[in-house]
């Protein structure tokens, strides 16, 4: 086995294992503990690279958790970004299959309801933790603050597609500001 | 729901065209074509699928494309629709990735990248906002989501650890009923 499919392969197992811990704020939660493992602890990658991979995932279509896809592809190529997806998708994929064929059909059981509830506040650390992280590593200036703080309260209190921010902010790059 | 259930390839059709279209997150697409433009599902199975697949770990709108795909044809339904959720748009992201290794060292894409950088943390934030707000306002989740927030972004703690941790915790401590 050459050295990119060891570390796609360790990037399987971390990866789906991290998949299982996902509950409630999406796969997006993980971001931090990714990022921890491919660039602090086996610098597979910087957080530089994390940081652009996670962005490009956000321009392109699709459920956002393909910003782990182009992490394993940045760090082992084709096959670390199908170690990667397949991670992420897969464990939980299965539970849901046993789960829908045993037909627990329902989020409103009791025990649905008391998990949910002791979940919901871990679930919001995890994604505060996200944003927490991709923020100290892309958002420098006071420049910078200023737009980030503009671009969360249009994402926050309104409905325009979130591309446009995006684009806006790419303008921005591009003419220098940020 | 429709009288005629849909086939294997129609679901992956249907899923691969919602997740294609979903630039910045697949999920309002997801209610307007399943709900408004299809009818495939009504707006309170909508809510209970969405319960269901919140309750699972990994990424809420794969769950939501297999319990649809699950109830309109069996387990390949539900596979299917999973499929089609994510192959087209996991080739479209190592297409632009590919090109971005190609032709990612000119300036003006870095700019434009760190430019969009400030947009996806905002993003990010705007989310961790919306969900925080949502959560009811009680000392114990308070507790727990900063617990949280501290192990994995100032402490940087493995993720899996923090979770099991904190999770038992929250289980073992019961939400007293308002």
């Amino acid at each position: 086995m050459d050295r990119q499919d060891e570390i796609a392969l360790q990037i399987f197992w971390h990866f789906a294992m991290l998949s299982m811990m996902a509950v409630g704020g999406g796969v997006l939660a993980l971001a931090p503990d990714m990022m921890r493992y491919v660039a602090d602890d086996n610098g597979w990658i910087t957080r530089q690279d994390f940081i652009e991979s996670f962005t490009l995932a956000q321009i392109a279509p699709g459920p956002n958790f393909l910003f782990a896809t182009l992490v394993g592809m940045k760090a082992a190529g084709i096959p670390g970004a199908a170690a990667a997806t397949i991670a992420v998708i897969v464990p939980p994929a299965l539970l849901a299959a046993f789960s829908l064929h045993w037909g627990a059909k329902r989020g409103g059981s009791a025990w649905g309801q008391r998990l949910r509830r002791a979940v919901a506040p871990l679930s919001i650390g995890m994604v505060c933790s996200t944003a927490w992280a991709l923020t100290r590593s892309s958002v420098h200036t006071p420049v910078d603050w200023l737009a980030f703080a503009i671009a969360v309260a249009v994402l926050y209190g309104t409905r325009f597609n979130p591309l446009w921010v995006i684009g806006a902010c790419g303008a921005l790059g591009m003419a220098g500001i940020l | 729901m429709t009288d005629t259930p849909l086939t294997k390839f129609q679901l992956f059709r249907l899923f691969a065209g919602m997740s294609l279209m979903g630039f910045g997150g697949v999920m309002p697409w997801a209610h307007r074509i399943l709900v408004e433009r299809r009818r495939i599902v009504d707006p309170t199975q909508f809510l209970e699928i969405l319960a269901y697949a919140q309750l699972l770990p990994g990424p809420t709108i794969c769950h939501i494309g297999m319990i649809v795909g699950h109830r309109q044809c069996g387990q390949g339904g539900a596979w299917a629709a999973l499929a089609g959720m994510i192959v087209p748009p996991f080739v479209f992201v190592v297409g632009l990735a590919t090109l971005h290794q190609i032709y990612g060292q000119a300036g003006w894409i870095q700019d434009l990248l760190r430019g969009m950088a400030v947009a996806s943390a905002a993003l990010v934030a705007a989310m961790a906002l919306r969900m925080s707000l949502a959560l009811p306002r009680t000392i114990r989740n308070l507790i727990f989501a900063a617990a949280m927030f501290a192990g994995i972004a100032l402490l940087h703690w493995p993720l899996l650890l923090v979770m099991l941790g904190l999770g038992a915790m929250s289980l073992a401590i019961p939400v007293r009923e308002r």
